[in-house]
């Protein structure tokens, strides 16, 4: 039979039983409609909220320990040192394994006056999680904030732009915060080798990385850095007798113009023979002691010096630390120090929900509603101090910046995340050399989500087991797929009941349209024809039925989506959709629908063929 | 020698099983050139229909040889008795069994949706198209009519349709179940004019089961049934 005349004919027919059409419709509607719901749904739950937590194929790892009643004790599986971690990477299916590691020395916290009035004051615990893994998902956060397309607005200083952007040749402009959480932008400062971490070594004032041939601890320099004696390297020590001789190499940053170098640094203005120079930090001073602990903009900032022959070595030549840096003193106390950046770090979202819900109210202050508010917000960090105990190592304590550039719920929940360069070099310091280069956990990435049973395994056999948080996440992964399956499966039963009753409107179709069909019969239709008639119809209303399935679900979603917007828009970081519409979501209700209805009016078809023409044509 | 047209031999044909089951036809012998025209009559429950519905291949659950155009119905499947329905027999029912939701034009051309392989698969839709409104023409209704739904004309109006319909596709053997039953003596007479002109034309053989004695008259034989046989083949000058 013609498609063309099959059509006409479905279509005649179609247009004869509007009726019978519409109630087939819309149950077919009402499955279809279910079924793409709860799908964009679970989507929507999977990636917005659980892949947030862990994605799919990521898992965390951590040395076995003790448990007691469920308290992680000590460690048992053995460390998680550099070589471990490359075992892991070195497993089938690894497409990367990244140490991360916690802080072990005290610290703590202050700061908030800008945003709330006054400091809070806190312990501070840190995670160092390497940039490359988070920076992705400080970017997702970025773009949901939607920072790039708001009003430009003019502007003479910072101040004058509203949170999350920043006053660019007299124009608010979008900060990128997440390009901010960059390990370059972490110098480790050091007066020997000890407060460095192993493998690096104390030049120029900073830890960098030991090179040269013979040096067990010695790695590759990078681009644009040159292996130097570390003597040679550091100008403040240039003179220092016992560094020469055997003193180590170091990969030194050399450079052209101060974009090269890292940090607050600048690039030298003498030139070595290569006609490169080297990147040098920017020397300042500080009015007073307690300007180190200050957010006050002319006060951090410090006065730019130089050295010379006076009492002290230091002597001002004007201006204050360019950009985004300030004066970071050298030792508390000290009025002495260097330009640097705020260390970047990432809060989890929890901390937010935990100061609006519960801080905010028994403090009297207002809540912080849109994350984007602390963003840029600097506070303090004091290294090696802590409100409960009293370090031995006070001389190597350091009062440092920092500024919160984004939110992740990769950051623990009561502590803040910094690049894994900062927390190692703060570990080393305070805690050693080997402290530094031991991780606390790793991040194993998969090449695809069926390799994580076997790496799980591959990771337990070598003594590691996964995280709490990685827990957690396989848990709440294993129960929103099964509400999903069992949504689905719901969704599924409608259309199956949806199936039944197509089944029954053409059963009793066929039964009024049997002398139709005789004719049909009689006029040279082969029974695939008829059989096709009858099935072709099913399926244009399991079509249109599945096409009105996804109107109403989609209607529905934006409802959903619209409510929670206005009656959840207190709840801080919600995600900013609950839905999530895959492509294939689009076709799935349509394919379903179609393939429900020809489910259904299958039988009939084949009842359709059955019919004996003689018989139905000699009834009167 | 050309095979003839139908050729029956011993045809029969039962219903039901056991103590209920009917004989409707038993043994007929029954052979139709081509271009014949033929009466079948003969009272009711005399078998009639049976035979009408065994001979346009829509029962296929005879006894004996019947062969239409030369095959042998019981070999052919379905795809091929569809075929031989399209393409070899054309009906006109006493209800004229036109499809109410579609309009004259589409009833006229459903044999040609039907057509597999044939002529009439490959025939521009226009060719058909211009058959279909000449047809309409020939049976003498106006072009307008070919809008219109079957339940807005007139039985005589239908009746034309549903000739047209059967003579699409030219079949070589022309069906007709009590053509004239629902009317009057004039309009019976002008339609038999009508169907014995266009099967000639045609070359179409024309078999009409009637029991009307006008209709009976005029056809050069006769077949008489009773209770299932052939009681008579009356054979007449023209």
């Amino acid at each position: 039979m013609r498609a063309r005349s099959l059509g006409s004919l479905v279509a005649t027919n179609l247009r004869s039983s509007p009726g019978s059409a519409a109630s087939a419709v819309l149950g077919v509607a009402l499955g279809a409609a279910f079924l793409t719901f709860f799908i964009g749904l679970g989507e929507g739950l999977r990636s917005r909220v659980l892949n947030r937590i862990l994605p799919a194929n990521q898992i965390e790892v951590e040395p076995r320990s003790v448990r007691v009643f469920g308290v992680a004790g000590s460690p048992t599986g053995g460390d998680l040192d550099p070589a471990r971690l490359r075992r892991l990477q070195g497993l089938p299916g690894v497409e990367r394994a990244l140490g991360k590691q916690r802080s072990a020395f005290p610290a703590r916290l202050w700061g908030g006056r800008h945003l709330i009035g006054y400091d809070l004051h806190t312990e501070a615990f840190f995670d160092g999680i390497p940039d490359a893994l988070l920076r992705p998902e400080l970017e997702a956060f970025e773009r949901g904030l939607d920072l790039g397309r708001r009003r430009r607005e003019r502007c003479d200083v910072d101040d004058d732009c509203p949170a999350g952007s920043r006053c660019d040749e007299g124009v608010c402009a979008a900060v990128r915060w997440a390009m901010r959480f960059d390990s370059r932008d972490v110098v480790l400062r050091c007066a020997s080798d000890a407060d460095c971490q192993r493998g690096d070594a104390c030049a120029e004032g900073r830890c960098l990385p030991r090179c040269g041939e013979g040096d067990p601890e010695a790695s590759p320099c990078g681009a644009g850095q040159r292996c130097l004696p570390a003597t040679l390297a550091s100008a403040d020590s240039a003179g220092d007798a016992d560094r020469q001789g055997g003193a180590p190499a170091v990969c030194s940053d050399r450079c052209r113009s101060d974009s090269d170098c890292h940090g607050a640094e600048v690039c030298d203005a003498k030139a070595g023979g290569d006609g490169l120079r080297q990147c040098q930090a920017v020397r300042c001073l500080l009015q007073r002691a307690e300007d180190a602990r200050s957010l006050e903009r002319t006060a951090m900032r410090g006065q730019l010096a130089e050295a010379c022959d006076a009492p002290g070595g230091l002597c001002g030549r004007g201006g204050a630390c360019a950009g985004h840096s300030y004066c970071a003193a050298d030792a508390p106390g000290a009025l002495s120090g260097r330009c640097e950046l705020p260390v970047p770090v990432v809060l989890n979202p929890l901390l937010l929900e935990v100061f609006n819900t519960d801080m905010a109210a028994s403090l009297g202050i207002a809540r912080v509603a849109a994350p984007e508010a602390l963003l840029g917000v600097r506070f303090h960090l004091a290294l090696g101090d802590s409100h409960f105990t009293t370090d031995a190592a006070r001389e190597r304590q350091m009062v440092r910046q920092a500024v919160v550039v984004g939110f992740s719920s990769k950051a623990p929940e009561l502590g803040v995340t910094a690049p894994l360069a900062a927390v190692a070099g703060w570990n080393a310091r305070f805690s050693g050399s080997a402290a530094g280069s031991r991780y606390d956990g790793a991040i194993i990435e998969t090449a695809s989500n069926e390799a994580v049973s076997a790496t799980i395994a591959e990771a337990e056999a070598m003594g590691l087991e996964l995280s709490r948080r990685s827990r957690t996440a396989r848990t709440f992964g294993t129960v929103v797929l099964l509400i999903y399956l069992a949504l689905v499966l719901l969704a599924l039963v409608v259309l199956a009941v949806s199936a039944l009753g197509i089944a029954h409107t053409f059963a009793i179709l066929v039964h009024e349209r049997r002398r139709e069909i005789a004719v049909l019969r009689a006029l040279g239709a082969t029974t695939r024809a008829i059989f096709g008639l009858v099935l072709v119809e099913a399926m244009l209303l399991g079509a249109a039925g599945g096409s009105l399935g996804l109107c109403l679900a989609h209607l529905a979603a934006m409802a959903v989506e619209a409510a929670a917007s206005r009656w959840l828009a207190d709840v801080p970081l919600l995600p900013d959709a609950f839905f999530e519409v895959p492509a294939w979501s689009y076709v799935l209700p349509i394919a379903v629908g179609v393939f429900f209805c020809a489910l259904g009016a299958a039988w009939p078809a084949r009842r359709a063929t059955r019919l004996d023409p003689a018989t139905v044509l000699s009834q009167p | 020698m050309t095979p003839a047209l139908i050729h029956a031999r011993r045809l029969g044909r039962a219903f039901g099983e056991g103590p209920s089951r009917v004989q409707a036809l038993v043994d007929l012998d029954l052979d139709v050139e081509a271009g014949e025209r033929l009466a079948i009559t003969g009272p009711s429950g005399a078998g009639k229909s049976t035979l009408l519905n065994l001979l346009g291949a829509l029962d296929g659950g005879y006894l004996g040889t019947l062969q239409i155009a030369g095959a042998e119905l019981h070999a052919l499947g379905d795809r091929q008795l569809s075929a031989l329905r399209n393409r070899t027999i054309g009906f006109v029912f006493q209800s004229f069994n036109l499809l109410p939701s579609l309009d004259v034009a589409a009833n006229l051309a459903l044999p040609a949706a039907f057509a597999e392989g044939g002529a009439a698969a490959g025939a521009d839709p226009s060719a058909l198209r211009a058959r279909a409104l000449e047809l309409l023409a020939r049976v003498g209704l106006d072009a307008s009519v070919a809008a219109r739904r079957p339940l807005e004309l007139s039985g005589g109006q239908r009746q034309r349709v549903a000739l047209a319909r059967a003579l699409l596709l030219k079949p070589a053997l022309l069906l007709c179940d009590e053509p004239t039953g629902s009317l009057d003596r004039a309009h019976a007479d002008a339609v038999l004019d009508l169907f014995e002109e266009l099967a000639r034309e045609n070359g179409s053989a024309l078999l009409i089961v009637t029991h009307d004695p006008l209709v009976i008259e005029r056809q050069p034989r006769v077949l008489h049934l009773e209770a299932g046989r052939l009681m008579r083949d009356e054979r007449r000058q023209p």
